[in-house]
């Protein structure tokens, strides 16, 4: 937080000076050359940006000589994303996006394609490389439960045990958000894991019908989770890894359970049109940088797309990540590709079965 | 209007007697001009998605009425709203009329209980709802403690959702009420009394038709806010109570899919504006401040003989326009302050009571988000761990909270500036204006309300990005007139019904001019429904988080942008802080106003 803020507070002093023209790249600070390049980033703020300012827009910034002007949008972007393409008001030059939403946006003509010839993809995990962005960091979906009701490794080991009330009775939270927890549903009702897409829809609500009644909360945000685990709300409890690990770190009794849990990328996009596409493309590939990726995770628990950042990660902070061995073989990845094509039935399906 | 005639010229009729219907218009073309520019043409556009222009196709209706899903989740929305804006009447109204009642010196603690979950971010008190209702929170505690055997589930359903809705709402219902009641001539209760009428047919038959322009602005203010809410219902709802703008907020900012996010807001709007307008018919259109200027309130029988009597009262006591310019006393000039009569004492502790209750469901939440402020923990806590003033110093060390502070302020004053100004003039058009289309006019003055705001901010921001306003001060204050314009339109032209015509033309008589007459006679009196008018602007502003996230740019954030980026990670206690803060200064300004108004009085007083 602190190294942002002093950036931020330069170019704002910048931007006054500059004037009022440079309400939208701001970044202009007086005397700084032309030449040297300019690069506007936004991401979710918070934590997020502390991280990733620390291993990408600063070091960037010294290595290139590019003047990184970054800040928060909204945690939703890709509506703002399509409003800046579509009225040719471009003020990004790189943002991040889930993954779905990266083939989404993609397909819809709202991103630049990445350009990996001139990347040094060494170490990569093949699936983080999209054709529109680059994943930079995995979150994993799994679930978490109370070690004042059972002991580490004696609580749920399956979603067929969260769905199980009978053997693990007790308080229970799912995402209510999207289109629910349907994967896990289906795991719950003896889908293999390789075997989930295409999603059976109506299978996965039949399931969603049994454990139902026993949900007590359907969480819409990640800040919610932790704070359900830390006011002891529920005993059981479906969330993102990072918001599961923030609870416990501020004292919540739990246990994260990795098994058949699912991941997903949060990844670097270029909008169409974007002023500095050049710097943009330089500044992914910069970020795929193993020695970055490891500082960048070292600041917040998701996982990096290189794996040979793990030789920098020591291994109680490994533990913690999506992406390091042991934790990534017990999950899934997410079909992001097949999503994005299906997210409107999928949708459509879960908000009627929620009014239903 | 003879007599305003001989009062001025004889030979050539004035330009306004020519022309009676070109000031209304006069007054009303600001506002007309500004929601054309900046609300109509750009949502218009947005809207045209859902037909797929130039293509035409309904295919996206089909699709939002193939199922009853969407109609469902409508019919949900509505019937919680209609719960809200009920609950809040029935609460809201007791709270109004103790208020015009009470003893002045109790005025600044009574408006304190009312104003101050205004300033406390809505989030924060969601979370100090779930502290008190959940199993084992505040008031499970109470009950065991009190060894009530009854522990309701009153968490993570409608009870709650309705709970936390009418604690953010009750202040509006308050307030658009106790402009009216304000008004409201006692002395027609009084004579109805004195005609015979027992106390409660004289309280049902007189006073309350008197405040029903009040109760339908109100109900409409609050049942129209519901229908746009979706974070106290996801909330506290525990994801178990579907509302139809987190649906549209879905299909546009996630799903991209802008062309059926138009169709079911177009749908909602139909639905909505709809209802308005059973609504107008069912409570008689001069509820809604179409009433003709030559009207008096309230055609009930007790009134009209009670208005004989006052009538007759004025008429022999030598009217003097001095008596009606109102003192800093609120009432209108001349008319008892106090309810009539010892015979209904018990009503009016009753009345207390209930209001005394409500500043406690009122002002419990705010002192849990206060206490919650001071936790040394990092995120919100209840019982607060440890005490800490890291929260405050986070906000006051951070130039990202203090520059977004600094600028939330900003376009608040500005839009509460400009809407009331606007919406006043259109109000008084509205409310004395005879025109063509007025009503139809008056309707689409409420749509900014109606209309989701996720629609409104991206429809705003192509139209910015267009004008360069993003991220600048006027922009951000533009769009947040255009959704504060309608809360001020119907709280003025409330107020405005309230106020007897006969005092105006009383002024006009005794030679004061059309406009002079106004500023004298008729602004004094509406002040207070201005003054709310300005403070519901204000805090629609402050409180803006949809269009803000839009319309910021990363060097220009609102407020409420900057509590939003870090809700994604963590609620921090640092937006408890802010909010306690923001209560602490408007306490220091209520006491600050009401010592003011204390030494006014008393220097009135030496005076006299």
């Amino acid at each position: 937080m602190k190294v942002h803020q002093s950036t931020r507070r330069e170019f704002i002093r910048g931007a006054a000076a500059a004037g009022a023209g440079a309400v939208l790249i701001a970044g202009v600070r007086p005397g700084a050359a032309d030449a040297a390049g300019q690069l506007v980033v936004t991401d979710p703020g918070g934590e997020w940006e502390a991280a990733a300012s620390k291993a990408y827009y600063l070091p960037f910034q010294q290595a290139s000589g590019t003047h990184v002007t970054f800040g928060a949008r909204a945690s939703l972007a890709i509506g703002q994303l399509k409003a800046m393409v579509e009225s040719h008001n471009v003020q990004w030059d790189v943002t991040d996006l889930s993954d779905y939403l990266i083939s989404r946006a993609g397909k819809a003509g709202l991103l630049e394609p990445i350009d990996y010839s001139s990347m040094d993809t060494a170490g990569m995990l093949k699936d983080a490389m999209m054709k529109y962005g680059v994943g930079n960091d995995a979150y994993a979906t799994i679930m978490a439960y109370s070690t004042k009701k059972w002991a580490p490794g004696k609580g749920p080991q399956s979603w067929a045990d969260f769905w199980d009330v009978k053997r693990f009775p007790g308080r229970r939270s799912l995402s209510g958000i999207g289109y629910g927890p349907m994967e896990f549903a289906l795991l719950a009702d003896g889908v293999p894991k390789d075997k989930l897409y295409p999603l059976d829809v109506k299978r996965a609500l039949n399931k969603m019908d049994e454990i139902k009644p026993h949900i007590n909360v359907w969480w819409t945000t990640g800040a919610q989770q932790a704070q359900l685990m830390l006011d002891g709300e529920v005993d059981l409890i479906e969330g993102w890894n990072g918001r599961l690990y923030a609870g416990i770190t501020k004292g919540a009794p739990f246990h994260m359970e990795w098994s058949q849990g699912s991941y997903e990328w949060e990844g670097w996009v270029i909008p169409k049109g974007a002023a500095n596409a050049k710097e943009a493309q330089k500044f992914i590939g910069y970020a795929m940088n193993a020695k970055q990726q490891a500082i960048y995770a070292s600041n917040i628990a998701y996982g990096p797309s290189n794996q040979k950042a793990f030789s920098y990660i020591p291994k109680d902070r490994a533990a913690l990540l999506p992406t390091y061995g042991p934790n990534l073989e017990k999950l899934f990845r997410v079909d992001a590709d097949w999503l994005a094509d299906h997210l409107d039935e999928l949708t459509a399906a879960w908000t009627q079965w929620r009014a239903g | 209007m003879a007599n305003l005639a001989r009062g001025r010229s004889y030979s050539r009729p004035s330009w306004r007697q020519r022309h009676p219907d070109a000031l209304w218009m006069l007054l009303l073309a600001p506002l007309a001009v500004y929601l054309l520019v900046f609300f109509v043409q750009p949502i218009g556009l947005f809207f045209a998605q859902s037909l797929r222009l130039p293509h035409f196709t309904l295919k996206d209706y089909e699709q939002a009425l193939a199922t009853p899903t969407y109609l469902i989740i409508i019919w949900d929305t509505l019937r919680l709203s209609f719960v809200v804006a009920a609950c809040c009447t029935l609460i809201g109204y007791p709270v109004a009329f103790c208020l015009t009642q009470a003893e002045r010196r109790w005025l600044p603690l009574l408006w304190g209980a009312v104003l101050l979950p205004f300033w406390t971010s809505v989030l924060v008190r969601s979370y100090a709802w779930i502290v008190i209702l959940r199993v084992h929170g505040i008031l499970d505690s109470m009950l065991s403690a009190l060894h009530v055997p009854w522990h309701p589930h009153l968490l993570y359903n409608n009870i709650a959702v309705v709970i936390g809705m009418v604690h953010v709402l009750l202040p509006y219902m308050v307030l658009t009420l106790y402009g009216v009641m304000r008004e409201i001539d006692l002395r027609y209760v009084r004579a109805a009394q004195s005609l015979g009428a027992p106390p409660v047919s004289a309280f049902w038959r007189v006073y309350v038709p008197l405040s029903m322009p009040g109760v339908t602005s109100g109900f409409l203010v609050v049942f129209i806010l519901s229908i746009g809410f979706y974070i106290t219902p996801a909330l506290l709802g525990g994801g178990n109570v579907q509302m139809i703008s987190l649906q549209i907020a879905e299909q546009i900012n996630e799903l991209v899919n802008w062309g059926f996010g138009s169709a079911l807001s177009v749908i909602l709007v139909a639905v909505v504006v709809g209802i308005v307008l059973v609504f107008m018919r069912l409570f008689d259109v001069e509820a809604f401040g179409l009433r003709s200027r030559h009207e008096e309130p309230a055609p009930h029988d007790a009134v009209e003989a009670a208005a004989g009597v006052v009538e007759a009262q004025r008429a022999a006591s030598g009217v003097h326009l001095s008596e009606f310019v109102p003192t800093p006393n609120p009432g209108p000039a001349g008319s008892p302050k106090r309810y009539a009569g010892a015979t209904i004492n018990w009503r009016w502790w009753g009345t207390m009571a209930i209001t005394g209750g409500t500043g406690v469901f009122l002002v419990v939440p705010v002192l849990l988000v206060a206490a919650m402020s001071f936790s040394a923990t990092s995120y919100l806590a209840f019982p607060p761990k440890g005490f800490s003033l890291h929260w405050y110093a986070a906000f006051f060390g951070s130039s990202q909270w203090m520059d977004a502070a600094g600028l939330s302020l900003k376009v608040a004053a500005l839009t509460a500036v400009m809407s009331v100004i606007l919406g006043s003039a259109g109000a008084l058009a509205f409310v004395r204006g005879r025109f063509l289309g007025k009503s139809a006019i008056y309707v689409a003055t409420l749509l900014p309300m109606i209309v989701p705001v996720i629609v409104t901010a991206v429809a705003t921001y192509f139209l910015f990005a267009r004008l360069h306003l993003l991220g600048n001060v006027w922009g951000f204050a533009i769009a947040d007139t255009v959704l504060a314009i309608p809360m001020v339109v119907l709280i003025v032209s409330a107020a405005l019904r309230g106020i007897d015509v006969s005092l105006e033309r009383a002024a006009t008589i005794l030679g004061a001019n059309p406009v002079r007459a106004f500023f004298t006679v008729t602004l004094p009196t509406i002040a207070p429904a201005l003054a709310a008018g300005g403070l519901f602007a204000f805090i629609t502003s402050f409180d803006e988080s949809v269009i803000a996230l839009f319309l910021s740019s990363i060097t220009a954030a609102t407020l409420p942008k900057v509590m939003w980026d870090d809700l994604r990670f963590q609620v921090d206690p640092t937006i408890s802080a802010i909010s306690t803060l923001l209560v602490g200064v408007s306490i220091v300004l209520l006491v600050l106003s009401a010592v003011l108004l204390e030494r006014a009085r008393k220097r009135g007083t030496a005076r006299l």
